[in-house]
């Protein structure tokens, strides 16, 4: 399989303060780097997550990809072509094969346009004047699973899982190769959630597209994916294949996440790694490992010596930043039921 | 051992009893009833989960008790007994003195729940309006509970302004504030659903452990079943304005006796352990709260509903020592075993 979009040492920066400022106030660096460094690909018809706190830059990698936001350097290439130098008018013809949900379903969708026209905006914005808009907003309705009446709606008569499916039939409505799901599931009912999910998975088994989700909850990766990234202060600590992570985690911050999920059940072993304290400032990122702040393991070196990546011996693909990295598996009782 | 403990306790007189709660917004498409003959108890230094998802009426529930309610609504029926005394009954003077006092709540989003333009000590002095003692004594216990709730150098930091914190570090000053008046009972409102996974783990262990301190009852309203689980000694499963069951926490979570607490507990993706591509769903939608309804709320989505389901609505039946369930199910059960 060739890869479909390649990032490759992406570096995205935000300003902190004006010129004058920094200068005023002696500054070198005013500005944080939100995406540090960050290089992965998806493969056609691929799952890919990222994962990660707030704040941890996987929104902004969204954004950088489809061009809401400039990168300072690195390079994004998609089918073969490198886009991130293109200027608007040139990029429009990748735009057209990815498209974007949005974080906040409701949000994202014009209160003042209908869903027909909600539906149909793409195919104005990409000059396909041609097409029957009435026709086309039917058939992505028909898709989502929502009855065609539902094009004379506002988006404030839609609950959140409706508005999702809309957020979804847009997204289809070019028949992208890539989508990329700005944490998807965020603000749904759990019920709701398993149908917007659901969905999604249906309709790549159907149009064969390939996906980027973008998420904190571990809960929805697990079954949707089939790789993932975990990011941390902008920067991607461990990546490798869903199933491996889960079962074999190799970093302690992954371990940690993967223990913050409380189980549904009062009996469940509470041999959890609680993490101390909260995310650190961008401004000012710890030195060595970013993580040593936080990691119940961390030992002198960790804050001292920046650990590069190194892959699993036994798995090529399953890669992560760290100077101690985990041996054991996780808790048995989730290995044994797989 | 230690839950066990507490529930020797339910035999004396609950701290809050609701009995027959019935609540109804006016709205312009005619009344909504919102709460249906809603029964709950809270024992005495206990915790007690809420759990539904959006629009189950379980917030409304926390604010009926707390005397926060929009002015469309209407308590049609029903008591709050609160230390004896009947809370719906109570001049508004009297109810008001017992907020900020007796009852103290924790809001879901942090972020807007504190005065933007107030320090956090002119705040943490103000809520002890109650309480006696001069400006300085309660500045001093103002600055012990932030200590408590893992706030460090509060000694300086008591002088900051809420934008100068982070989400996580406001949800605890929250729940200082919300402890510092030594209340009998706190309502928390979705306290951690505005927050990440790692942090959520964090304050449902503050949490926890400051309720076994103060000896305070706690309220908890969630849509997350872990934390439910983790948190609380009792739980009352809410769907679409009634309470359809209740039990200790391990009878809810291992022997649900109604079928939507079963439905709810399956659609939970971390308790589903096999690596799926669908995950389960509760087939259909909640239905409109508008007009009068008639039999269970729930067979319109009920695998198991039969032909009494759609005529009478259930009572509460009981089913083991501490559970009760509103489904006829249980009726029939009995039959056949009696």
């Amino acid at each position: 399989m060739s890869a479909l979009l390649r990032v490759e040492d992406l570096r995205v920066r935000f300003r902190t303060m004006g010129p004058l400022k920094a200068l005023a106030t002696g500054t070198k660096a005013p500005f944080i780097d939100a995406v540090c460094g960050v290089s992965f690909e998806i493969r056609k018809g691929e799952t890919l997550a990222l994962v990660g706190e707030s704040g941890s830059g996987k929104s902004t990698i969204a954004r950088t990809i489809i061009g809401l936001q400039r990168a300072v350097s690195g390079s994004i290439s998609f089918d073969g072509q490198e886009i991130e130098e293109l200027s608007g008018a040139e990029r429009k013809p990748y735009l057209r094969r990815m498209a974007m949900m949005f974080q906040d379903p409701i949000g994202s969708l014009s209160p003042r346009l209908t869903v027909r026209s909600l539906l149909t905006e793409p195919f104005r914005i990409h000059g396909l004047k041609d097409r029957d808009a009435g026709a086309e907003a039917e058939r992505l309705l028909r898709m989502v699973g929502l009855p065609a009446d539902f094009a004379r709606r506002y988006p404030h008569q839609l609950s959140g899982g409706q508005a999702r499916r809309i957020g979804i039939a847009r997204a289809l409505a070019l028949n992208p190769d890539l989508i990329i799901a700005d944490e998807p599931t965020a603000g749904l009912d759990v019920s709701v959630q398993g149908e917007v999910l659901n969905l999604l998975a249906r309709l790549q088994d159907e149009l064969g597209m390939a996906i980027l989700i973008i998420t904190h909850n571990l809960n929805v990766v697990r079954h949707m994916t089939d790789r993932m990234a975990i990011m941390y202060l902008g920067r991607f600590i461990e990546v490798g294949s869903t199933e491996r992570i889960f079962e074999h985690p190799r970093h302690p911050y992954t371990e940690a996440l993967l223990a913050a999920n409380p189980e549904p059940d009062p009996d469940a072993v509470l041999n959890r790694i609680e993490l101390k304290g909260e995310v650190p400032s961008l401004m000012r990122r710890p030195s060595g490992c970013e993580f040593h702040t936080r990691c119940c393991y961390a030992q002198d070196i960790c804050s001292r010596v920046f650990p590069e990546p190194s892959a699993s011996p036994d798995d090529a693909e399953h890669s992560f930043r760290c100077h101690f990295p985990l041996e054991r598996e996780r808790a048995a009782d989730i290995v044994e039921d797989r | 051992m230690r839950r066990d403990d507490l529930t020797q306790h339910t035999s004396a007189r609950p701290l809050l009893e609701i009995r027959d709660l019935n609540l109804d917004f006016g709205t312009p498409r005619g009344c909504i009833h919102a709460l249906r003959n809603v029964s709950l108890d809270v024992p005495a230094a206990q915790v007690i989960g809420i759990v539904g998802e959006s629009g189950s009426g379980k917030s409304t529930l926390a604010y009926t008790v707390m005397g926060l309610l929009p002015e469309n609504a209407d308590v049609t029926a029903g008591s709050i007994l609160f230390e004896g005394k009947d809370l719906l009954k109570m001049p508004a003077q009297a109810r008001r003195s017992l907020r900020g006092d007796r009852l103290s709540m924790i809001f879901q989003d942090p972020m807007t729940a504190l005065n933007p333009v107030r320090t956090i000590e002119g705040q943490m002095i103000d809520i002890q309006h109650h309480e006696q003692g001069t400006r300085g004594e309660k500045r001093a216990r103002a600055i012990d509970m932030l200590r408590r709730v893992g706030i460090s150098d509060p000694r300086n930091r008591i002088g900051a302004y809420p934008h100068h914190f982070s989400g996580g570090m406001r949800q605890r000053i929250c729940i200082a504030m919300a402890l510092l008046v030594k209340p009998v009972l706190l309502i928390a409102d979705e306290p951690t659903t505005a927050l990440d996974a790692t942090l959520e783990v964090q304050i449902i262990h503050l949490l926890k452990d400051l309720q076994r301190e103060i000896g305070c009852s706690v309220l908890f309203v969630s849509h997350h079943l872990g934390a439910v689980a983790e948190l609380c000694d009792r739980v009352a499963v809410m769907y679409a304005g009634e309470v359809v069951e209740q039990g200790a926490v391990r009878d809810i979570f291992h022997n649900p006796g109604h079928p939507y607490t079963r439905a709810l507990l399956e659609c939970d993706p971390g308790r589903i352990r096999k690596s799926t591509r669908t995950l389960p769903t509760i087939p259909g939608e909640v239905p409109s709260l508008l007009g009068s309804k008639k039999g269970c709320i729930f067979h319109t989505r009920c695998p198991q509903a039969f032909n009494r389901c759609l005529q009478e609505n259930p009572v509460e039946y009981r089913i083991g020592v501490d559970q009760v369930a509103r489904c006829h199910l249980h009726d029939e059960e009995r039959l056949v075993s009696a």
